[in-house]
């Protein structure tokens, strides 16, 4: 299928993280919104750049600074003195993806105003209501909280985002192998796009339709349940997270070419999905999927 | 748990243990010194502040040390009249409000926590009626819930109830069992003596001091009747004889004290068998931390039991051997027309007759002039008697105060007074006559709670006189009754109609004017009287008792097998509680043949499935095994997702799968073999 030729085209872009690039496709494919974590110079904005170019979509690019206005970056009204009128002049959120660089460095009004345009996919400006292109995505990256000059998400909107993924550092090899390939050729430009925004939408809707069984929504939600009434979990996972948790493991058994779910999809985004809905604000970045992991630990997929 | 800092402000837990600790000292205030107590509240007060957030710092290490040493200096100053213990409770509430102000980690918290269950323990010692002991249980959960709080502060409220209710429910049996069958152990550290209980009566009476004890309404004692109840006249119950007279005060005098601690070192004491017509009665007693108990009549124990436990003085007086501290029942019986006969030695004779003769005067001048006109001792006695009902004497709780002879004071210029300034004066006019007398302390009378159940209380109170008019025998002489008969015919609320003014209004004499109030006081009364009788009352006589009736006989081998038994039928229980529920059946049929799997592949690999997927599972364990067998259970394990998973209903997967697991089973069988 094409989406093979996606992740390695993917994969050319950003070396030796084969499991987060598909979790990032699989996001992408479920509808969600993505959040990548990392320090400065892993390779985020590298990473959405390339997917979207990949998918040939509509791109955005909006770098948050702590004096980034809610209409810098949605649009406004602007007096026109021929025809004597108010015109909208669209912001860059008006694309099929959107990059929000260093999302945690704007102002919390500001980072409102996004986080409404992505869960309501429009966005409304002295009274009119316009609606952002389809399908619309936004790529928050963030720098790990504790950095200075950083205003950390909130709780409540943190949950916007569908699934959390943080690069880290690459082995090696895979470094070595990226060095010697800016050794080759400097600057390898956007990449072309090998499938278009149509056929991302054809496999959105193909990936909502795979099957999944009475005892994996069971094990959702005995996970869900045991986040909530087990004490050691700061925040218990909401409704709309064991939602977004069905959807992303469905999106990953579809890239798995595979019509039905089994627990080891959703075991694969578990963490990505859950964990940045229950740790608390202020844990250690070391302790990275704790939570999730302790969740996936006990409870038993097969329990009668 | 490490020792994790604690948030202060909205910390539930902490807040819990506070007020707890309150409410235990509450409990304890009788036990506690004022300061202490003050203390304490302060530090819940302070708490509170906290956890409302209305200031956010603790206060610092060097202030709460310096506070410290202050308490432990005062407490050290105030121990030598307040004795071991009293000191210690004390001390232990101190420093559970000292750390409530320092209260910022997780070790504080379960020092304080620890600390108070100690205390909550403790408050049993001073008193375990009916309703104390619900209210302490009380407390004793509001500990534990906020040791919950501590561990899971996540949880609901109304959760945290729910188990704490839970585990209460199943400690209780086996408190039940531990209390009813273990073999009750001697107190392991003496109780201070009497510096704080109430006093019921005293062993001197200076008139004047019974005043306040008549308006108590506090409980002496229950008696339960055998047979017949004694008739109204004849109750009255002996608990002292007060034969030292100093001008003044009435006390037990030096001899008899020196007779009972002989009394007391010797265990053989042969008592005079009871007349046919006597009365047995249990004696139930509250604690008061006495010694002395209530007869009437000549009594003598009426079983072994009671007979180790009390000593009978020559006055007829009953003592227990040790200080009633805690409830207790004696098994008496009396004899109520029998005549106490004077001892023959001549020294309680002399004792009898010796008064000052110093004070007083106008009495003994007075005596001897109205002796010369009788024609006998009995005629002395009649005239006596007669003059309190002929003169203008007024029976009152508040007479004035008379210090220099008293006797003189009383009987001449005031008239006015209770029963102790009629029994004094009248004993001293018998002594000045030159016939033996002496006054008798106890209590008159009783209230029937239910039928041959009879409650005294402190204003049941009451002193007469004995005399020997014959010098053979003593005899009563009761002169209260001819001024307030009505005192004695009819209990002692009747009488004191225009003193009721002052009573608190929902006391026990309060109460004979409200029916319904009345009708509470008798409720309480009869459950507390049944909570005192099968609870606190199972000593180890009642122990013993049921042993001997469980067993036949006690011997060493029965009670071992029996201790035995109850071991482990609570561990049983404890079984019960802990032991893991085996699974419910499994009603999907793909999931019952996994799990059969599951058991089999661990039999063979010994390697647990530990929440892994079915696949992970089946991939870790497959390089355990050999070739037909990896092959069989990889095909299994297909053939159960699809079912599991991608279409439960298709019955053709269905019977793939059964396949598969023969299959499988028979692999995993050949390869068990090998």
């Amino acid at each position: 299928m094409q989406y093979q030729a996606l992740n390695s085209a993917l994969s050319e872009h950003i070396i030796g993280k084969p499991h987060q690039l598909k979790l990032a496709l699989t996001c992408i494919i479920a509808n969600g919104h993505l959040l990548i974590e990392d320090l400065p110079g892993m390779g985020k904005t590298t990473l959405s750049h390339a997917l979207a170019g990949l998918f040939g979509l509509q791109f955005s690019r909006i770098q948050f600074t702590s004096d980034l206005l809610p209409a810098d970056m949605l649009g406004s009204n602007i007096y026109n003195s021929q025809t004597h009128n108010f015109e909208f002049r669209h912001g860059p959120v008006f694309s099929q993806l959107v990059l929000a660089d260093e999302i945690n460095r704007a102002s919390p009004k500001t980072q409102s105003a996004l986080l409404e345009a992505m869960e309501e996919k429009q966005v409304s400006i002295d009274g009119q209501t316009f609606k952002l292109p389809s399908p619309f995505f936004v790529i928050g990256t963030q720098n790990p909280s504790y950095q200075s000059g950083t205003y950390p998400l909130p709780e409540s909107q943190l949950d916007r985002f569908m699934m959390r993924i943080s690069l880290g550092y690459p082995d090696w090899e895979a470094e070595k192998a990226m060095l010697s390939q800016v050794a080759i050729t400097q600057d390898r430009g956007t990449p072309k796009a090998v499938v278009c925004a149509d056929t991302l939408v054809q496999w959105q809707y193909q990936a909502s339709q795979v099957h999944a069984a009475d005892s994996v929504i069971d094990y959702i939600l005995r996970l869900v349940t045991m986040s909530r009434n087990t004490p050691g979990y700061p925040h218990a996972l909401s409704p709309r997270a064991s939602k977004a948790i069905l959807i992303s493991a469905k999106a990953w058994a579809f890239m798995h070419e595979r019509d039905y779910v089994v627990p080891e999809d959703v075991q694969a985004v578990f963490e990505s999905v859950a964990e940045h809905r229950m740790r608390s604000a202020n844990i250690e970045q070391a302790e990275d999927t704790v939570l999730s992991k302790r969740l996936l630990e006990s409870v038993d997929p097969l329990a009668a | 748990m490490s020792n994790k800092s604690l948030p202060i402000a909205g910390h539930r837990a902490s807040l819990g243990l506070a007020l707890t600790a309150g409410v235990t000292s509450l409990c304890l205030y009788q036990q506690l010194m004022g300061w202490v107590l003050i203390l304490m509240l302060c530090a819940v007060g302070v708490r509170c502040f906290l956890f409302y957030g209305a200031y956010r710092r603790t206060l610092q290490v060097r202030t709460i040390n310096l506070l410290a040493v202050l308490t432990c200096v005062a407490l050290a100053w105030f121990s030598r009249e307040q004795g071991i213990l009293l000191t210690m409770i004390n001390l232990m509430v101190s420093a559970c409000a000292l750390k409530l102000l320092l209260l910022k980690q997780s070790r504080d918290f379960l020092q304080i926590a620890g600390c108070l269950l100690f205390l909550v323990g403790c408050t049993f010692i001073f008193s375990q009626a009916l309703f104390s002991s619900i209210i302490f249980s009380i407390v004793l959960m509001a500990a534990l819930l906020s040791l919950q709080l501590f561990y899971a502060p996540q949880l609901p409220f109304k959760g945290h109830l729910k188990s704490l209710l839970k585990i209460a429910l199943q400690a209780l049996p086996i408190a039940i069992i531990l209390f009813i069958s273990l073999p009750h152990l001697p107190p392991l550290w003496g109780m201070p003596e009497g510096k704080n209980s109430e006093t019921g009566l005293s062993e001197k009476i200076t008139p004047g001091d019974i005043a306040k004890l008549t308006r108590s309404d506090e409980k002496v004692f229950t008696a339960t009747f055998d047979g017949q109840l004694p008739k109204v006249k004849q109750r009255y119950w002996r608990a002292m004889v007060l034969e030292q007279f100093d001008g003044k005060s009435w006390e037990v005098s030096e001899y008899r004290r020196a007779q009972q601690q002989l009394l007391k070192l010797t265990n053989s004491v042969s008592y005079p068998e009871p007349a046919q017509n006597s009365v047995a009665y249990q004696l139930l007693t509250e604690q008061s931390a006495n010694s002395w108990l209530f007869t009437l009549g000549m009594t003598v124990p009426a079983d072994a039991n009671t007979r180790s436990k009390v000593i009978l003085s020559d006055d007829y007086t009953l003592f227990s051997r040790q200080h009633i501290i805690s409830k207790q029942t004696f098994n008496l019986k009396s004899t109520l027309n029998t005549p106490l006969k004077i001892s023959n030695n001549d020294i309680e004779r002399k004792i009898n007759l010796t008064f000052p003769d110093t004070t007083n005067l106008r009495t003994l001048k007075w005596a001897k002039q109205l002796r010369l006109q009788s024609s006998d001792n009995q005629d002395y006695a009649q005239k006596l008697m007669q003059n309190f009902a002929q003169q203008n004497f007024v029976y009152t709780l508040t007479p004035p105060v008379m210090r220099d002879s008293p006797v003189d004071a009383f009987l001449f210029d005031y008239q006015q007074g209770f029963c102790a300034h009629y029994a004094s004066a009248m004993a001293l006019a018998f002594r000045a006559a030159g016939i033996p007398a002496r006054l008798v302390s106890g209590y008159q009378g009783g209230e029937l709670i239910a039928d041959r159940v009879m409650n005294v209380y402190q204003y049941d109170a009451h002193a007469w006189v004995e005399a020997s008019i014959d010098g053979q025998t003593w005899q009563r002489f009761d002169p209260t009754a001819m001024v307030a008969a009505s005192r004695l015919l009819y209990g002692f609320q009747n009488s004191l109609s225009e003193q009721q003014q002052d009573l608190p209004f929902f006391s026990r004499n309060r109460a004979h004017a409200l029916p319904a109030l009345a009708h509470l006081y008798k409720l309480a009364d009869t459950l507390n009287y049944q909570w005192n009788r099968w609870v606190l009352g199972f000593d180890d006589a009642t122990q013993q008792d049921m042993f001997t009736r469980l067993l036949g006989n006690t011997s060493m081998e029965r009670m071992t097998l029996y201790l035995l038994a109850v071991v482990l039928f609570i561990a049983g229980l404890l079984a019960f509680y802990f032991v893991p529920r085996p699974p419910p059946k499994i009603k999907s049929e793909s999931l019952r043949l996994y799990h059969q799997v599951q058991a089999q592949i661990f039999r063979v690999t010994g390697i647990a499935r530990n929440n892994e997927s079915a696949r992970v599972y089946v991939d870790t364990v497959s390089s355990h095994l050999n070739t037909s067998a990896r092959s069989a259970l990889a095909e299994f394990v297909s053939a159960f997702e699809k079912v599991e998973y991608q279409q439960p209903n298709h019955p053709a997967n269905r019977q793939q799968l059964r396949f598969h697991y023969r299959k499988l089973k028979k692999a995993l069988r050949r390869h068990s073999l090998h």
